[in-house]
């Protein structure tokens, strides 16, 4: 009886208590670098899309009851020279993740990929300049840009992505 | 068994991917370009090592009735270990290896050898199976990989390739390619071994891991 029932129920507990213990050591260590790498890369990759800009501060974007559901976070540049909105929305395979400045008259400064898990070779076009060059100083009309033949799904959902992050700018400076 | 057969088995002889045709989704995802391969061949290749001590340090302790969800848990966090080492130190490789990661903890392989080496050997044999079983399905990854991403990227470890470059065949990146690839490694290892590697005859003399396996030194022995 003792064999049978109380030895594996021991065993296994034991088990997940070391592993667990091992698993808490491992994410104290760990954790705070991988905080501290994603808030370094974000911040680059906002100082890259507006490098005049002498900081960022958050938008409240809860406070609006019609952002975009794709809209993730909106930053102000504290010099006011325009914003920085993260929105992501599914494309081909999996969420494209879009990092855009958009300047106080309503043009893109800058767009690029933050990640994304498209096909390598044919969605990854929405990674490249070619692609992504005609995007600035673009208003919100998007003159000139269209979907990529071969990409047609991975381009048209980076460019809705690029339209609602107007809309929610439009929604912000009212 | 001497130790250096435990080794080369995992290799060449019992190569997880293309003799025991194991762990295939893995292989098929991410051999599309040769430095993910690496990078998944070897955070596998760690996995393996992890359960495969602790697991042959166990052996005795552990109730054969509950020892597969001790494996389970055993392998789960080493898998979730790798999973935070990789996303602080090497981010990149953690991007590319994206989902497949913490699949590792349900790769069949690292199972298999838990089940089939560890739990019956020590601590020593284990190790050496662990790193060949790894570096085995490491260097098939890599095959495979390497064949995707010269002709399907045009380039070898990211550094583009004068001529291929600008003649991709894309199929080879995508996952159709993956299939193609490795049933012509498969075609090609079965014509080299002429039908011994891959054979399946009923019953454990067909099995490539007849050799390691508990269960039929139990029957062997009388047991």
């Amino acid at each position: 009886m003792k064999q049978t029932y109380v030895m594996p129920l021991i065993v296994l507990t034991v088990i997940c208590l070391v592993v667990s213990a091992a698993l808490a050591v491992m994410d104290s260590l760990t954790a705070p670098i991988i905080l501290a790498a994603n808030a370094q890369r974000a911040a680059e990759a906002m100082t890259a899309k507006i490098p005049h800009a002498t900081g960022f501060e958050a938008v409240d974007i809860e406070s609006f009851d019609e952002m975009p559901r794709s809209i993730r976070e909106v930053y102000n540049t504290t010099n006011n020279v325009g914003y920085i909105f993260i929105a992501s929305a599914n494309g081909f395979s999996g969420a494209i993740t879009v990092i855009c400045a958009i300047d106080n008259d309503g043009k893109i400064i800058a767009t690029s990929t933050l990640s994304h898990t498209e096909t390598i070779g044919i969605g990854t076009i929405i990674e490249q300049e070619s692609f992504l060059g005609p995007f600035s100083n673009q208003d919100y009309n998007l003159h000139g840009i269209d979907t990529v033949t071969g990409a047609t799904i991975s381009t048209k959902a980076y460019i809705g992505i690029v339209k609602e992050i107007f809309e929610a700018f439009h929604l912000i400076i009212g | 068994m001497k130790s250096k057969e435990i080794l080369t088995r995992g290799i060449v002889k019992e190569n997880p991917v293309f003799v025991l045709i194991l762990g295939l989704c893995p292989v098929l995802a991410v051999s599309t370009q040769a430095e993910n391969a690496i990078g998944m061949g070897l955070a596998t290749t760690f996995v393996l090592l992890g359960s495969n001590i602790v697991i042959s340090l166990l052996r005795n302790v552990i109730p054969s009735r509950i020892r597969i969800p001790c494996y389970i848990v055993l392998i789960s966090s080493f898998t979730a270990l790798a999973k935070m080492a990789i996303e602080a130190y090497a981010y990149p490789l953690y991007q590319a290896l994206g989902i497949f990661l913490p699949l590792i903890a349900t790769n069949c392989i690292i199972f298999a050898r838990a089940e089939i080496f560890a739990s019956r050997n020590n601590i020593k044999d284990s190790v050496l199976d662990a790193v060949g079983s790894g570096v085995g399905f490491t260097l098939a990854l890599l095959a495979i990989a390497t064949i995707r991403e010269v002709l399907g990227s045009g380039s070898f470890f990211g550094f583009a390739l004068p001529w291929l470059e600008d003649n991709t065949t894309m199929i080879f990146a995508l996952a159709p390619g993956g299939f193609i690839v490795l049933a012509c490694i498969l075609a090609v290892v079965n014509y080299v071994s002429k039908g011994q590697a891959t054979k399946r005859q009923l019953g454990c003399d067909g099995c490539p891991s007849a050799m390691s396996c508990g269960k039929l030194k139990e029957i062997n022995d009388g047991i």
